[in-house]
């Protein structure tokens, strides 16, 4: 489980700017430095991923409160490496995801696009193409305790849904909770290690197509898919909310000052603002009548109903604990 | 005219107009691989501050999603839970996130087509396409009431054959299935078995609870065999842990291992101490078909001792006699279910 994090006080530099050197080749692994990708070039391709990197991400000791604003700001991909040196002056959250996080689907925990298909070596920021929990660790040195290892180190990151660990194949699947700790979890440790010679290389897992596996993973859509008709169903407000305007935010000076200088940051290149086709354009917002929603007062009625008919459905149908132990006796 | 470009409105701000530049062939459709005309804009809301388009138009509008964050445009909610909601109320989607396809040159094709279909379909007015809806959302809600929709794929043991060898029943004749929680001899132990979750409970949620009495020094949950390790930080906390849950009122008898409700499933524990749980699948699977038999066993003990309690209860007289009787009676259930256990394992064994 995830400990309980103080964020009441300020984040603490993980890296002293002083410190860093513009010339940090990292460690030799080919036979040409290649200055623009900053990589070494030629040798053995997966020699890189071997390397251990410097820094670690110690959640307890790095997190605590940034000029980012909880859940309007996006997560710190430096700090999650364990590098951010701008401490409580960052403008991104020194914190790992939480479940009321707003995401967009298209993006990952860090603000980075989504990609439409996994890179062939399945690293990287991730596919849009479905929505995946569960990383593969690969690099691990096989030890009587090393399903407890995998586990502590971790769930300091996010809540472990499900450990797998092969120790034969040196490798190790772990699901989350939250798509967000899985991505989290894979920039903190990616390249670090377990124990002492180690290095694990962290990335998205492969779907599992084992048809048990895949049963569980179609009964949670499913079950969140309901969940979230209910929802839709059971309030007006989610129905017409497509149409209402947010409240403008009052400290909307404080807001542009942040944009600004969050592009440091930013991970789109800034020229292409500044594209040479480009046209400025207008574009006028549907005003609410355009969009009202699609249900008729009438139909809402009829469709509420369904729905308490179908909660009392389900009521009758969930065990209640007496008869747990026949049910179960019943295999 | 310019067709209107599908952006929800979070996406778009909360701003009366926004400015928007247009890069031709700016972006490579997260969909269908094409480029097409990506928009940029400085949104305000929620996460992200600069905005952009990451799915063509044509995807867009077959999916009924925003351009930008992919969300259901009507509702606002994510489009694989929208297609699964569609999934169980029986309505043909062609362009669900399922039936995509993994191929890159199926995936432009299939845009083209996407394209040249919506322009033919121009003439749908936005009346049609609000009765089109108030249909799909009937529908489901009908399926919904009917109680139709409730999970129908149940699981099927896969009975795995293959032979079990000496080494996997000396692993599972180790497993201390046959524990209470009776404080054990041994002042160093502070471990738990646990067992009997199915393969859908969430590690988490087994941490969270045993949390709850103290700090926790490692978890080791194997899904596969259905069993695993919980292991406290100090005795004493492990001692608290056993306490409650034998007081939470689940247990009355206290000769064989202790449940607990944990995501409204049941689940076992006992002292013990972690001993290996199988190092393949099929190993683990093995454990598990012993799992399940213990956990019947122990619920149709259970059962008997609800009845036997009864009727004591009935006769009302409470005697230093009966109370011994009634160890005697658990110190020989505990034989009887050890004994079982070993049988269990002899199964296995041939
Ligand atoms: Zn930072
Ligand atoms: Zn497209
Ligand atoms: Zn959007």
């Amino acid at each position: 489980m995830v400990q309980q994090i103080d964020l009441s006080k300020p984040a603490r530099l993980q890296v002293d700017p002083d410190q860093i050197q513009d010339d940090d080749k990292p460690p030799q692994t080919g036979h040409t430095f290649n200055v623009w990708y900053l990589q070494w070039a030629g040798g053995d391709p997966t020699a890189r991923d071997q390397t251990k990197l410097k820094f670690r991400l110690d959640v307890e000791k790095d997190s605590g409160y940034t000029r980012a604003k909880d859940g309007r700001s996006l997560i710190c991909l430096f700090y999650s490496r364990g590098c951010c040196y701008r401490g409580k002056d960052c403008l991104y959250l020194h914190r790992p995801p939480k479940p009321e996080d707003a995401r967009i689907a298209t993006q990952d925990c860090f603000g980075r696009d989504k990609t439409g298909d996994y890179r062939d070596d399945m690293s990287g920021v991730g596919s849009l193409s479905r929505v995946n929990k569960t990383l593969y660790v690969g690099g691990i040195i096989a030890t009587d305790k090393i399903h407890e290892q995998v586990s502590k180190q971790f769930l300091e990151y996010g809540a472990i849904d499900k450990l797998k660990v092969l120790p034969a194949k040196k490798c190790a699947f772990v699901s989350f909770r939250l798509e967000a700790e899985a991505q989290f979890t894979k920039e903190a440790m990616d390249r670090q290690s377990l124990g002492e010679n180690d290095v694990l290389t962290v990335k998205w897992a492969n779907e599992d197509m084992n048809p048990e596996a895949q049963r569980l993973v179609q009964q949670e859509i499913e079950a969140q898919a309901i969940e979230t008709v209910k929802r839709l169903l059971g309030s007006d407000d989610s129905l017409s909310r497509s149409t209402k305007r947010h409240k403008p935010s009052k400290n909307a000076s404080q807001e542009q000052e942040t944009v600004d200088e969050s592009q440091i940051f930013d991970d789109i290149p800034r020229e292409e603002v500044a594209h040479d086709h480009s046209e400025i354009e207008h574009i006028p917002i549907e005003t609410s009548e355009s969009r009202d929603g699609l249900i008729g007062k009438a139909r809402l009625k009829l469709l509420k109903e369904a729905v308490t008919r179908y909660k009392e459905a389900q009521k009758t149908k969930a065990t209640p604990f007496k008869s747990l132990a026949t049910e179960y006796t019943s295999d | 005219m310019e067709e209107q470009p599908i952006i929800c409105s979070s996406c778009l701000g909360e701003n009366s107009h926004v400015r928007m530049k247009r890069h031709p062939n700016g972006e490579e459709c997260r969909f269908c691989t094409r480029p097409f005309t990506a928009l940029r804009w400085s949104g305000d809301t929620r996460v992200g501050k600069m905005k952009k388009t990451v799915i063509c138009e044509s995807c867009a509008r077959a999916r009924n999603c925003c351009q930008c964050c992919s969300v259901d445009i009507d509702y606002q909610i994510p489009l694989d839970l929208r297609d699964a909601a569609l999934k169980l109320a029986g309505i043909a989607n062609p362009y669900s996130v399922e039936n995509t396809s993994k191929n890159r040159e199926v995936k432009a094709i299939i845009g083209d087509k996407i394209e040249k279909r919506l322009k033919n379909e121009e003439t749908e007015t936005a009346e049609e396409k609000k009765e089109k809806m108030r249909d799909i959302l009937t529908k489901l809600a009908q399926k919904l009431g009917s109680g139709a929709v409730a999970n129908t794929s149940m699981p099927k043991e896969r009975t795995s054959g293959g032979s079990t060898t000496k080494e996997l029943s000396k692993t599972i004749a180790a497993l201390p299935f046959g524990g209470s929680l009776a404080l054990p001899k041994n002042n160093e132990d502070r471990s738990f078995f646990v067992f009997g979750f199915s393969a859908d409970m969430p590690q988490y949620k087994l941490s969270e609870f045993f949390e709850t009495h103290g700090k926790i020094e490692s978890v080791r949950i194997v899904h596969k065999a259905k069993c695993g390790y919980v292991v406290f930080d100090s005795r004493s906390d492990a001692d608290k842990c056993a306490s409650a849950i034998s007081s939470n009122g689940l247990n009355s008898n206290l000769a064989t291992a202790g449940l607990i409700l944990v995501n409204s499933q049941p689940v076992r524990v006992s002292w013990g101490n972690s001993q290996p749980l199988g190092r393949n699948n099929d190993e683990q699977a093995k454990i598990a078909q012993v799992v399940t038999k213990v956990m019947k066993q122990l619920a149709e003990r259970d059962a008997l001792q609800k009845g036997k309690r009864t009727k004591k209860l009935n006769g009302s007289h409470s005697t230093k006699r009966q109370k011994l009787e009634s160890q005697e009676r658990t110190d020989k259930e505990t034989k009887e279910v050890k004994q079982s256990y070993k049988a269990l394992s002899r199964d296995l064994e041939l």
